[in-house]
């Protein structure tokens, strides 16, 4: 099965990219890719306007349920990394009796706190599936539509295909380094060059906080 | 003999097991008895609650348990296949039930959906519209608080907004700007319950037909206000009063009211601190749009001749300003109709201002050299009043016309104490200023990628300024026994223009615009100087008087256009202007009419992602103004006179630009080069006879003058330490030629070189630092050369202690190079602490001003006639208590 999302980063920048959600039933796993262009690319990029955004690279989630594997890639400034982990249980509260209806599929809503954030999610019974967008797993159907509660980040079905076509699922882990995920918190949150504001001239009063940290996984099971 | 197996296994372990729980397990199959993969069992209540759900396993097979009791509903579904589903009923617990299904195939077949969804976002075009209830989440108390909560939009703690890394250029209400980039009382203070939508507006154009047509990349904010709204009253005060000091108070106060149809915004503010208040508002009184479609006449302003000398070292206002300040400002704008808006904006400065200072003059050219010494101690009084109207008025939607008013009016009343070597002066003067300006556009976007736009413009303004000293000290240029001299003086400048624009983008994105237009300036120049025995006139002296009107009509027409080639952009620009010049100077005239052309071209060049270069070259013809052109000469200061070259000139120079950076701002390593080189074939220089008790000064054209000018910035971010080191350089070199008495022409080389570098911490912790050095270089070639070095170097601390409670100090220190007197180095500290009682509610700051009380600061200068030093008298130290309140 394939299955799209739109995908809204509200963050600094806000930018919006393609989902897809490619499904083996049969050896049970599962790869979601991100794409690589923004489809909203929201502010142009001037000559010396201050921008950090990184080039994009292709990102994806290879989720396995048989191995209770999860493999993603991500960049990092400039390193591209494959990072591991087993597949994050999610502990889902099921509220049956809030339903919301998307174009036609009858939804129910979940919460949960995954890694330092709270997501409100919308599954349908109509697809009966543990997978969703990217690391999300596990409710009674398919994941419709989930986001966050500050609404930073959001992913929701725009399609839903059938397709017998074999998923070449990626085999990169040669290529790049391979981190696993307590290495990968410590790269994305501990090392980043994250205070410009270091460079700004004397007298423009810079009252910085202490950087927080601002990707989808802010907090992590080792470290509550 | 596996499947028993396997159940006797559970079955054991079950039995093991001190929960008590039932346990169903079974297997989901296909019609074809082959196992279902990733099928999922459902598990319910009598309330269609889901209790427990799995998935089935690679041979489709599953288990659960529960612990409770009654009648179930068990489902199993896969895709693909018809859900299926049984009834169990669990009597007691401890139970194993085995439930298998059998699915059979959908007869639908399975097509791809396609989902219609509502975005809780929405997009239209370049905006990106944020429902404000949907983001709220009940704690808000003012807007800043509830963009906070709008993940694109980033506000530091100061209250700056940001989207990116790029400031907001303006917050709008209902698209009615106020505060242009002051936008922060507003964010600050405004209650969040009126407002309905968070517009985040791209691409952001000043004049909305001009949107997607001009090349715009800034960011604007629009708060939408809900429909029922009811008004109220909010704002906030800032009040300080000093200890350890005389009476020094800061009180500031803004209250505001926003409704769909009028919109109130009133700003006071009362300092005796050196804080200059009309700053806050000066964006509104004069609004700056550089180079934008519709400015015709915003370049045109009167200059005044004479000054009383209240030059103030280049150091922090609030240490230099004595001033005792007052202001008041109100502005309002009223929604007519849909269509029709009104604004006005009115303001009442008044300011006391003192100055002192003591300087030493070694003059020094040729044979003649004296020393003059001055001790100046003057008070400006100071009262403004400024009224400004603006209409905006949508013809349709394509088309506006908007008309806006201004009206200045300024008194200067002041005097002075001046001991000049032996002799004690007083000088007075009286100045006003006096604006009156109104201006029409009307835009029409006559197609979609067109806009065609009409600007008219008059200004009308007059300096009179009247100055008398009680002394007489020009024994040597005039023969009467005079004891007094006055000078009266008026410039008045009229202007009106008219100007047709027309901008067409193409379709590759290639922008070409056409100017045409035709712009009158007559200037007035009355000036008469009297020497006067008691209140007895006795002469105005010959040469000495104008009486002069010049009048510059330009008809002109400029075409610029803009192309892209992959990693090109290149602009051409031409100017065709046809001058009709006319002078009147008492009862002679003259006149001419000259023709010339300023081309322009451009060329910016991305090399490659991190390297870019812009450059630009033109060849520019200046008409020379009023200033330049006045034969009398004119009292310009106590001791000195000047005047103009009494005919008229068109100067010609060459510029040539070039800007080079390496890197991407965020990057570890940025550098940036600017280079500007400029070349006058002609230009104005100076003949002046300079003596102990006067000097004159008389505009000469010389040939050739050379600027060049290179700044280079530098910035590398070393992570292991968490600093980032800057280093600055910067070089400008001029040679020009004058006469100073009687001279030949002689050469005077100017060099300026400057270098520093900074180091700024980037701590996580509650603890951070910016250090940093500049020297400066400076140097003066005439016959003679003399150069000296000066240095500064400041350290700053920041101490957060909590996200309530910060502290950040502010040292310098100045060193003077070649000053022969011990005093030649000054240190400055600065402290403020900042307690936040309730965010965005009520706050305490203490700050302290000059701690180590340097009463005195001297300067050291040379120029090409002479070396002085001068010594200002700088605001003492203070402490303030503050307290800023939301209301």
């Amino acid at each position: 099965m394939k299955i799209n999302y739109i995908i809204k980063y509200n963050t600094e920048i806000y930018n919006e990219k393609n989902g897809i959600l490619l499904l083996d039933g049969k050896s049970q796993k599962s790869l979601f890719l991100i794409s690589t262009t923004n489809l909203k690319n929201q502010l142009p990029k001037e000559e010396n306007q201050i921008n950090v955004i990184q080039s994009e690279i292709e990102r994806y989630v290879i989720t396995d349920f048989v191995l209770d594997s999860l493999f993603f890639k991500e960049k990092i400034n400039s390193d591209v990394l494959i990072v591991s982990e087993n597949i994050p249980k999610i502990k889902w509260a099921l509220n049956q009796k809030i339903t919301k209806e998307i174009d036609q599929f009858l939804c129910y809503k979940a919460t949960a706190n995954f890694r330092g954030r709270n997501y409100t999610a919308w599954y349908s019974l109509d697809f009966p599936l543990q997978y969703g967008p990217w690391k999300f797993n596990g409710l009674p159907g398919l994941i419709m539509e989930i986001y966050d509660e500050t609404n930073r980040y959001y992913w929701g079905v725009t399609s839903i295909g059938f397709t017998d076509q074999k998923i070449d699922f990626p085999q990169e882990n040669n290529l790049y380094k391979k981190i696993d995920i307590k290495e990968y918190v410590d790269f994305r949150y501990e090392k980043i060059m994250d205070n410009i504001d270091i460079r700004l001239p004397r007298g423009t009063q810079t009252q910085t906080t202490k950087p927080s940290r601002n990707g989808i996984e802010i907090k992590f099971e080792w470290e509550e | 003999m596996g499947r028993i197996n396997y159940f006797l296994a559970l079955f054991l372990i079950f039995n093991f097991s001190i929960y008590s729980q039932t346990k169903i397990l079974g297997q989901v199959r296909s019609e074809l008895n082959e196992g279902i993969i990733s099928s999922s069992v459902l598990l319910k209540d009598g309330n269609n609650k889901i209790i427990f759900y799995t998935f089935t396993g690679n041979t489709g097979k599953y288990s659960l348990t529960t612990d409770k009791l009654g009648s179930f509903v068990l489902t199993a579904s896969a895709v693909g296949f018809e859900p299926k589903t049984i009834e169990i009923i669990i009597e007691k617990i401890n139970e194993l039930k085995t439930i298998d299904f059998i699915l059979s195939p959908k007869v639908i077949a399975l097509k791809e959906v396609i989902l219609e969804t509502k975005r809780p976002i929405t997009f239209k075009n370049d905006t990106i519209i944020f429902n404000a209830d949907s983001f709220k989440q009940g704690n808000e108390q003012t807007v800043e608080d509830l963009l906070k909560k709008i993940p694109g939009i980033n506000i530091d703690a100061n209250g700056t907004i940001k989207i990116g890394n790029q400031e907001v250029e303006k917050v709008m209400i209902d698209g009615d700007d106020m505060f242009e980039k002051g936008y922060k009382i507003l964010t600050k203070n405004m209650p969040v319950n009126p407002i309905e939508n968070v517009e985040l507006l791209q691409n952001y154009s000043n004049n909305k037909h001009l949107k997607g047509i001009e090349n715009s990349n800034k960011v604007a904010l629009n708060l939408t206000l809900k429909e029922d709204y009811k008004r109220a009253w909010f704002g906030n005060t800032t009040l300080a009063y000093g200890f350890l000091s005389e009476n020094r108070y800061d009180i500031k106060a803004s209250l505001m009211n926003f409704g769909k149809k009028y919109k109130y915004y009133f700003l006071t503010n009362l300092n005796n601190v050196g804080y200059d208040a009309t700053g806050d508002i000066n964006h509104l009184i004069r609004p700056y749009r550089f180079d934008e479609p519709g400015s015709i006449g915003d370049n045109q302003s009167v200059r005044t001749l004479l000054g009383l000398g209240y030059d103030t070292p280049n150091l922090k206002q609030r240490r230099v300003n004595l001033n005792n300040a007052e202001m008041l400002s109100l502005n309002s704008i009223f929604t007519l109709s849909d269509k029709i808006k009104f604004k006005t904006l009115g303001f009442l400065n008044t300011d006391e201002v003192d100055f002192f200072r003591k300087s030493l003059q070694s003059f020094s050219v040729g044979n003649t050299s004296f020393r003059n010494t001055e001790d100046f101690v003057g008070r400006k009084i100071q009262l403004t009043g400024f009224g400004k109207v603006d209409l905006n008025y949508d013809i349709s939607k394509t088309k506006t016309f908007e008309y806006s008013g201004k009206f200045n009016k300024t008194n200067d009343k002041s005097r002075s104490n001046l001991s000049f070597n032996n002799d004690l002066l007083n000088e007075r003067l009286n100045a006003n200023n006096q604006l009156f300006d109104q201006k029409v556009v009307f835009t029409n976007r006559f197609e979609n990628n067109k806009v065609f736009l009409i600007s008219g413009r008059y200004i009308n303004e007059k300096t009179p300024q009247s100055y008398s000293v009680n002394q007489f000290i020009f024994n040597e240029l005039f023969i009467e026994n005079a004891n007094n001299t006055k000078q009266f003086s008026e410039n008045k400048m009229q202007f009106a223009g008219v100007e047709v624009h027309l901008l067409d983008k193409k379709k590759n994105g290639d922008l070409l615009e056409i100017k045409m237009g035709n712009q009158l300036r007559i200037d007035d120049l009355n000036t008469r100087f009297e020497l006067l025995e008691n209140e007895i006139n006795l002469a105005f002296p010959n040469g000495y008087q104008n009486n002069l009107t010049y009048a510059s009509n330009d008809l002109y027409v400029s075409a610029k256009y803009r192309f892209k080639l992959k990693n090109f952009t290149l602009f051409t620009q031409s100017d065709f202007h046809q001058l009709f010049n006319e002078l009147k100077n008492f009862q002679a005239k003259v006149s001419q009419n000259p023709f010339f052309v300023v081309p322009k071209i451009g060329l910016d060049w991305k090399i490659s992602q991190k390297n870019k270069m812009t450059s630009s070259y033109s060849y520019n013809t200046t008409n020379s103004g009023i200033l330049d052109v006045y034969s009398g000469f004119v009292q310009t200061g106590f001791r000195s006179f000047s005047k103009g070259l009494e005919e008229f000139n068109q100067l010609n120079a060459s510029s040539a630009v070039l800007n080079y950076t390496y890197g991407n701002w965020g990057d570890k390593f940025f550098a940036n080069t600017f280079i500007l080189y400029s070349k006058n074939n002609d230009f104005f220089s100076s003949s002046s006879l300079i003596a102990q008790n006067f000097s004159q000064t008389e505009k000469i054209i010389v040939k050739d003058r050379e600027f060049l000018s290179v700044s280079s910035e530098l910035d590398y971010y070393v992570k292991k330490v968490k600093n980032n080191f800057k280093a600055k350089f910067g070089l400008s070199e001029i040679n020009f030629k004058n006469i100073v008495n009687n001279s030949e022409l002689r050469e005077v080389k100017n060099l300026n070189v400057d270098y520093g570098f900074e180091v700024r911490s980037g701590f996580k912790g509650f603890f951070n630092y910016h250090i940093g050095s500049k020297w400066t270089y400076n140097q003066v070639k005439t016959s003679v050369q003399n150069g000296f070095t000066n240095n500064m170097t400041f350290l700053d601390f920041s101490f957060m202690i909590n996200n309530k409670f910060n502290i950040q100090a502010q040292t310098e220190r100045y060193f003077f190079g070649d000053l022969d007197n011990k005093k030649s180095q000054y240190y400055f500290l600065d402290v403020e602490a900042r307690y936040v009682v309730k965010e965005n509610k009520l706050t305490f700051m203490l700050s302290g001003n000059n701690l180590f009380n340097t009463e005195t600061f001297r300067n050291y200068n040379i120029s090409d006639i002479s070396i002085s030093q001068t010594e200002y008298k700088l605001m003492p130290r203070y402490v303030l208590l503050k307290m800023e309140y939301r209301f």
